[in-house]
C-alpha cells in the first residue's frame, strides 16, 4: 500500500508541502541577508585566470618572420606580409588577426620559435563594424638606422662577393680555355634535362 | 512614434524629448532569451551573480520577440538556424538591436575555413549593431558590449532630423 | 485613450451603488446631486490611476531588487540612485517602441483585451478603504464587487489569448481560465469567512470592526478566530497568489513551456498594460487580505481612540495599510524567487484536493466560532 493513500497520506502530503516550501524560503531569506558577491565590472575587474589566452600581443623586436605562427593556426586567421631584406632584417607590411575567425587556442604561440606571440590577458574588444575586427598586431615603425646600415653593409658584402664570385669564375674559365687549347677538343658534353617536370605542377605552390 | 521620427528641426523641445527617450532605451535594454551555442552559456553567466547584467536594467530576459530590444546572437549560426534568426529579428519591435557575440556570430569562427554549415557572421541575414568577438568572449566583455551598445542608443535621434552627412 | 474608459466606467457604476455618503470624494463635493457624484467620480478616478500606476514601478523595483538580493546580485543600480528609475525608464522605453498588432489577429479584441485587464484592477483600486475615509468608494457589497472586478481579469487574458492568433497565446489563456476558476473557489469560501464574521460585505466595516481589542491586535480576524480564520487566511493567500498569475502559479505564462503564454504577441504599451495590471493586482489582492484578516489601516499597539478623526491621523492610517500589504507583497516576492513553476496537474490538485477542503471546513468551524 502507498504511504501517501488516504487521510493520513493527504495530511502528509500537505505537511511535506508547507514544511518544503518553509525549508525553501529560508533558505532564500538567508541569502537575502548575505553579501552580494557581484564584481561590478566597469568599477571593480575580477582576476582573470593565470593562463588566461586573451587578446594576442606580439613582441616585435623578436620575431624573425619564420610564419610557423601562420602555418599552425587551424583556421588561418593570422596573415603575415613582409619583405626580407638582405642581413635578415625584415620590412614588415603585416601581422594581422582575424577575429572573425579566432578561437584562441593558442597553437599559434606553441611552435614560435622565438616564443615572441602571445596570448594576452585582454579580453574586451568591442568593435561597432565588422572590418575593425581584423587587428593589426605590428608594432613595427618603420626600418631603424641599424637597420639600414645593416641592409647596407649586407649589400655591399653581397656585391663584393658577388664581384669576387665572378673574379674567380672569370678565373677559372680563362683557365679551363687555356687547358681546353692545350689538350684535344674531344666529344663537347651532352646536357640531360633533369627529370620530368610534374605535369599536374602540384606540390610545391608556397 | 513612427510618423514623428526624424521629422523636427534641433531645438530645446527635441533635444529633450531625444534624450528622455534615449536614456530611457539604454536603461532598460530587454534581451531577448536567446542561445544558440556555447556563447550562450557565457551570456546566462552574465546575468548570474558574479557579473549581474540586471545593474544595467538589462537583466530582464523576454522570452517573446515582441517585447525584446536587444538580440544578442550568442553562438554558431548555422544555415537551418539563419532563417529562424532572421524570423525572430523581424518579430521584434522597433527599435531593435542586435549583438553578434563571439566570432562564430561575428564572421563564422573555428568554422570559417571548412564549415560547409555555417553563416559566415550573422550580418549576413541581420543587421548588427555591436560585434563582439571571442571564443566564448568573457561575461565582462558581453558588459562592455552592452555599454557600447548603451553609447550608441545615446547618439540616436528620435525626434531630430537627420544629420545630413 | 480606449483603456481609461472602461475604469471610470467601472467607478461611476460603484458610485452608483455607493448608497450612503461615506467616502472622503463624496464628502468633498456634497452626495446627492448629480455634478457632485459626477466630480468625486472624476478625482476619484484620477486619484486611483495615480496610486494604480504609481504602485507597480515600486514593485517592478522591489522585485528586481529582492530577486537580486535572494541571488547573491545586486539587482539594478545604475538608473537613478539604487536603481530606483529603474521602472520609469522600462515605462518610457515600452511606451516608446513599435506597437505590433500581428496580421492575423483579432484587432479590436486584441486592442480591447490589455485595456480590459488594466480597467478591472484599476476599478477594483477604487475599493480598498485605506482609511476610515480615504476610500473612493465604499460599496455596501464591497467584497463583492472586488470579486467580480477581480475575475474581469480573466475575460481580459482570454480574449488576449484569442485575438492573438497564437497557439502559445490561446494555451496560456486557457491555463488561466482553468487556473482563476478553480481557485475562485477556495477565495471566494475564505472571503466568506470574512463576510461570516463581520456580518457586513463592506470592506471599510470589516476594517472598523477590527478596532480596539488587546493591543489593538486582539480584533484582527486572524487573532480573533486563530484557529480557523488563519488556515483560511493562508489559503485565501495561495488563491490570491494564483488569482495575480504570480510564481508559482505562473503558468498563463509560463516562459518554458509557452513562450510567454497569454501576451507573447503584446509589445510596446500593450504589454506594459499587462505588465502594470500584474504588479499593481499584486497590491490589490494583499490590501484585500489585509483588510479582511490583519485588520485593514488598524495600527497595532496603538488604541483606535488615539487615532481618529484628524487628517494626520488618516495618512497614518493609509500608511499602516501600505506597509501591511507591501508585507504581503514581498512575501510574494519571496516566494515567487524560492519556489519553481509548478504544473498544471499539481495546480489543480493543490486547488480541488487541498485549499478547497480546507476553506470548507474553516467556513464550518468559522460558522460554529461565531455562534459559540
Amino acid at each position: 500500500m502507498n504511504r501517501r493513500d488516504g487521510f493520513a497520506g493527504w495530511v502528509r502530503n500537505l505537511w511535506d508541502g508547507v514544511f518544503s516550501t518553509m525549508v525553501g524560503m529560508g533558505i532564500t531569506i538567508r541569502y537575502f541577508f548575505t553579501k552580494p558577491v557581484t564584481v561590478q565590472f566597469p568599477e571593480e575587474k575580477m582576476e582573470v585566470a593565470p593562463r588566461y589566452r586573451g587578446i594576442h600581443y606580439l613582441e616585435q623586436d623578436l620575431c624573425i618572420a619564420c610564419r610557423v605562427c601562420e602555418k599552425a593556426c587551424p583556421i588561418d586567421c593570422i596573415e603575415i606580409r613582409f619583405k626580407r631584406h638582405p642581413g635578415g632584417v625584415n620590412e614588415w607590411f603585416e601581422f594581422s588577426l582575424d577575429y572573425n575567425k579566432c578561437m584562441f587556442c593558442e597553437l599559434c604561440c606553441i611552435p614560435c620559435p622565438k616564443s615572441c606571440i602571445h596570448e594576452g590577458r585582454e579580453y574586451s574588444m568591442v568593435r561597432y563594424d565588422r572590418s575593425e575586427l581584423v587587428l593589426d598586431l605590428l608594432t613595427w615603425k618603420g626600418m631603424r638606422e641599424v637597420d639600414l646600415r645593416t641592409i647596407k653593409e649586407a649589400e655591399e658584402e653581397k656585391k663584393r662577393k658577388a664581384a669576387e664570385a665572378a673574379a674567380r669564375r672569370a678565373a677559372e674559365k680563362a683557365k679551363k680555355e687555356a687547358a681546353a687549347k692545350e689538350g684535344d677538343p674531344g666529344k663537347p658534353r651532352k646536357k640531360e634535362t633533369p627529370g620530368k617536370r610534374d605535369p599536374e605542377g602540384g606540390g610545391d605552390e608556397r | 512614434m513612427g510618423f514623428f521620427e526624424q521629422r523636427f528641426e534641433e531645438n530645446v523641445l527635441t533635444t529633450s524629448v531625444d534624450r528622455l527617450v534615449n536614456w530611457a532605451r539604454r536603461s532598460s535594454v530587454w534581451p531577448m532569451t536567446f542561445g544558440l551555442a556555447c556563447c550562450a552559456i557565457e551570456m546566462m553567466a552574465v546575468g548570474c551573480s558574479h557579473h549581474d547584467l540586471d545593474r544595467f536594467g538589462a537583466g530582464a530576459f523576454r522570452a517573446t520577440p515582441r517585447q525584446a530590444d536587444l538580440m544578442i546572437v550568442a553562438g554558431t549560426v548555422t544555415f537551418k538556424m539563419a532563417e529562424q534568426i532572421r524570423r525572430l529579428y523581424e518579430q521584434m519591435p522597433n527599435p531593435k538591436y542586435v549583438i553578434a557575440m563571439g566570432a562564430c556570430a561575428t564572421g563564422g569562427g573555428p568554422y570559417y575555413k571548412f564549415g560547409y554549415h555555417v553563416v559566415k557572421g550573422v550580418d549576413r541575414i541581420v543587421p548588427v549593431d555591436i560585434y563582439l568577438p571571442g571564443c566564448p568572449p568573457r561575461p565582462e566583455a558581453l558588459i562592455d558590449a552592452l555599454m557600447a551598445l548603451q553609447a550608441k542608443i545615446d547618439r540616436e535621434r528620435v525626434l531630430r532630423k537627420a544629420r545630413a552627412s | 485613450m480606449i483603456s481609461a474608459l472602461p475604469p471610470a466606467a467601472a467607478i461611476f457604476l460603484a458610485q452608483g451603488t455607493g448608497g450612503e455618503s461615506r467616502s472622503l470624494f463624496r464628502d468633498l463635493f456634497g452626495a446627492g446631486s448629480g455634478w457632485g457624484s459626477f466630480a468625486s467620480a472624476v478625482l476619484g478616478f484620477a486619484v486611483v490611476f495615480a496610486v494604480a500606476s504609481a504602485l507597480p514601478v515600486l514593485f517592478t523595483w522591489a522585485e528586481r531588487r529582492v530577486s537580486g538580493r535572494m541571488q547573491q546580485r545586486r539587482g539594478p543600480n545604475r538608473v537613478g540612485p539604487f536603481g530606483l528609475v529603474q521602472a520609469v525608464a522600462d515605462g518610457v522605453k515600452l511606451m516608446f517602441k513599435e506597437d505590433i498588432i500581428p496580421a492575423n489577429a483579432e484587432r479590436f479584441l486584441f486592442a480591447l483585451a490589455p485595456g480590459l485587464v488594466l480597467a478591472g484592477m484599476i476599478a477594483a483600486f477604487a475599493l480598498i478603504p485605506f482609511s476610515e475615509r480615504a476610500i473612493v468608494v465604499d460599496a455596501p457589497l464591497g467584497v463583492y464587487l472586488l470579486a467580480a472586478l477581480l475575475s474581469l481579469q480573466v475575460l481580459g487574458v482570454v480574449m488576449a489569448g484569442w485575438a492573438s492568433n497564437n497557439k502559445w497565446s490561446l494555451l496560456g489563456a486557457m491555463r488561466e481560465a482553468a487556473q482563476m476558476v478553480s481557485y475562485e473557489i477556495p477565495m471566494g469560501i475564505c472571503l466568506l469567512i470574512g463576510v461570516l464574521s463581520f456580518s457586513t460585505l463592506s470592506l471599510r466595516e470589516m476594517s472598523l470592526a477590527q478596532a480596539d481589542g488587546w493591543l489593538n491586535v486582539g480584533n484582527w480576524l486572524i487573532f480573533r478566530n486563530p484557529l480557523f480564520a488563519f488556515p483560511a487566511f493562508v489559503v485565501l493567500y495561495v488563491a490570491l497568489l494564483a488569482n495575480t498569475k504570480r510564481a508559482p502559479f505562473d503558468l498563463p505564462e509560463a516562459e518554458s513551456e509557452l513562450v510567454s503564454g497569454f501576451h507573447t504577441e503584446y509589445s510596446g504599451i500593450r504589454f506594459s498594460f499587462f505588465f502594470l495590471e500584474e504588479y499593481a493586482s499584486m497590491f490589490l489582492v494583499s490590501a484585500l487580505a489585509v483588510c479582511m484578516f490583519l485588520g485593514g489601516w488598524n495600527i497595532p499597539f496603538l488604541p483606535g481612540s488615539v487615532v481618529t478623526g484628524s487628517v494626520g491621523a488618516e495618512i497614518l492610517a493609509a500608511l499602516v495599510l501600505i506597509v501591511k500589504s507591501f508585507a504581503l507583497v514581498f512575501v510574494m516576492i519571496w516566494l515567487r524567487w524560492t519556489l519553481p513553476r509548478i504544473r498544471i496537474d499539481q495546480v489543480m490538485n493543490l486547488c480541488y484536493k487541498y485549499l478547497t477542503p480546507i476553506a470548507f471546513v474553516c467556513l464550518i468551524g468559522t460558522c460554529w466560532w461565531e455562534l459559540r
